[in-house]
């Protein structure tokens, strides 16, 4: 019995451990990767927002400083619920303005969507289950 | 750019003792298609801002595969940890210089 007890424990803190080591992954390792890159996926999505011409773009932007605060705080709660769906498309739109305007060319616009694309993968890892 | 990948890596290198021998393959071919893609806009407009890009994809490419390697809970000694982010970093290093990989 205390055997079966101690090999729980051990299973136990074996499971916490490599539970930490995730933790501390995303913290010190994808947090600041992200902390890095936000600040050019923000500019185009908020350039996206601002192209759109929206009656009332106050959730969009709502949702991009709800985004930068969770961030700062490295608050991974906030970030599993970050609306990435809603701030994506202005995020492409933003670069595809870019484009039009002729401020990139097309192989940088692909460097740019990449960004997008890559940020969303970073934090689709703070969902629950990932 | 440089001392930013080396910042990042620094700190997955200090504080998470995990596997990232498989992770080194697939970070090596990322770094391959950033090379490839910042190639393709070097002197046209915008090329500064495609420059801050790649090097923020190749950030979160080493995030993602660091909290990949954590997730999967396979650990390692450390040695062979500092030889897999070591080769990252020369490849990132050679990229810098405008080499091909």
């Amino acid at each position: 019995m205390q055997a079966r007890n101690l090999i729980s424990i051990l299973a136990l803190a074996a499971l916490c451990t490599f539970g930490c080591l995730a933790v501390k992954a995303r913290e010190n390792a994808l947090l600041p990767a992200m902390r890095t890159a936000w600040v050019g996926v923000r500019g185009n999505i908020e350039l996206g927002i601002q192209d759109a011409h929206l009656d009332d773009p106050s959730a969009p932007l709502a949702a991009v400083g709800a985004l930068d605060s969770a961030l700062t705080a490295g608050d991974e709660l906030r970030l599993s619920v970050a609306p990435w769906e809603l701030l994506e498309p202005y995020g492409q739109r933003g670069i595809d303005s870019k484009l039009t305007r002729g401020d990139v060319t097309e192989p940088v616009a692909t460097s740019l969507r990449e960004r997008l694309r890559q940020f969303g993968r970073a934090l689709s890892k703070f969902k629950v289950g990932s | 750019m440089k001392q930013e990948i080396t910042n990042v890596l620094n700190q997955l290198l200090d504080d998470t003792k995990v596997q990232i021998d498989t992770s080194r393959a697939e970070l090596a071919l990322y770094l391959a298609d950033s090379t490839t893609r910042l190639a393709n806009s070097v002197g046209q407009p915008g090329y500064a801002e495609a420059l801050i890009a790649e090097r923020d994809n190749v950030l979160l490419e080493a995030g993602i595969a660091a909290t990949d390697v954590a997730a999967t809970a396979d650990c390692v000694a450390r040695a062979r940890l500092i030889g897999g982010i070591q080769a990252v970093l020369g490849l990132g290093a050679h990229m810098l210089a405008g080499g091909a990989l």
